[in-house]
């Protein structure tokens, strides 16, 4: 066969594996999840690519109290009652890029594009895979 | 004459063997399971040009189970078994059908086919289908890999194909 129709076919897988590889992080964002900690500990996790309608979560721990907003893509500490509502003021957030922090009530929101639940790596030792 | 043979294969073997545990030991190229030369593929190229097919699934079967007892790696061993035979019967199906010459273009679908294997067999395995956005990264890999050997063996065909053909007759 032609040299030229190998060099065509593999030009034509090459360019659409490079620009499948810019486009992926555009076309399919990772799932969004949220993670709440209080005192450091994982309470609960939202997944917010999945959420349709926003929801409303309570974190009630003694004299703290939290009320986080969840909705699609999106989350934020609607009120606490700290004293310097300073997480309140962070507003929304949509990446993993800052997470919220509530420290005088010691709660913070991470986002992540990996659910707990899944292996987030898939270690193998350096031989053939 | 079988000696010799049974020789070079032996020698094939080992030489493949060496390369394949020498790559394990490098540091990976990119964060990307499965990026890596694939240098062993020259053996198999070459006794795919020079040897009948059922020396060269000897020499890759020995070379695949004797580098996973090297490595200490047994769990990779059905990504390797799936990946190198898969890859070992589509160059064998393409060089039936096309010319000595094109062992480059041989190699370079050979390569894609063991990766996209590979891959297969790792969203069986782990059961998400998620690893599947590592196609595009391990098909580009697979063909600049793939197309380096291709060309060394190219290379080698021109320039040591009759002397070798001859040695072996």
């Amino acid at each position: 066969m032609k040299a030229r129709f190998w060099w065509i076919l593999f030009g034509v897988i090459l360019l659409l594996s490079l620009g499948s590889l810019f486009l992926m992080p555009h076309l399919a964002p990772d799932s969004l999840i949220a993670e709440i900690y209080q005192d450091g500990i994982l309470i609960q996790t939202v997944n917010l690519s999945t959420l349709t309608e926003p929801e409303e979560i309570e974190l009630v721990s003694g004299e703290k109290e939290n009320l986080i907003l969840a909705e699609p893509g999106q989350i934020s500490m609607k009120s606490a009652n700290c004293p310097d509502q300073l997480c309140v003021h962070q507003g929304t957030i949509k990446t993993g890029l800052y997470p919220i922090v509530c420290l005088p009530n010691r709660v913070t929101i991470k986002l992540s594009g990996k659910d707990p639940n899944q292996p987030d790596a898939i270690v193998t030792k350096a031989g053939e895979v | 004459m079988k000696l010799k043979r049974l020789t070079l294969c032996g020698v094939l073997t080992a030489v493949s063997l060496a390369i394949f545990v020498l790559e394990a030991q490098l540091p990976p190229l990119l964060p990307v399971p499965g990026v890596k030369p694939g240098l062993a593929n020259l053996i198999t190229l070459f006794s795919l040009l020079y040897l009948t097919p059922k020396e060269t699934c000897l020499i890759l079967l020995a070379r695949i189970l004797l580098g996973a007892v090297f490595t200490a790696s047994p769990a990779t061993l059905l990504y390797s078994l799936t990946g190198g035979f898969l890859c070992l019967g589509t160059e064998l199906v393409l060089l039936h059908i096309l010319h000595i010459k094109d062992i480059w273009a041989v190699s370079a679908v050979g390569a894609m086919i063991h990766n996209l294997a590979q891959l297969i067999v790792a969203a069986w395995v782990t059961g998400t289908a998620s690893v599947f956005w590592y196609l595009p990264i391990l098909l580009i890999f697979g063909i600049l890999t793939g197309l380096f050997t291709g060309f060394c063996i190219h290379l080698y065909q021109k320039r040591f194909g009759n002397r070798t053909k001859h040695f072996l007759s």
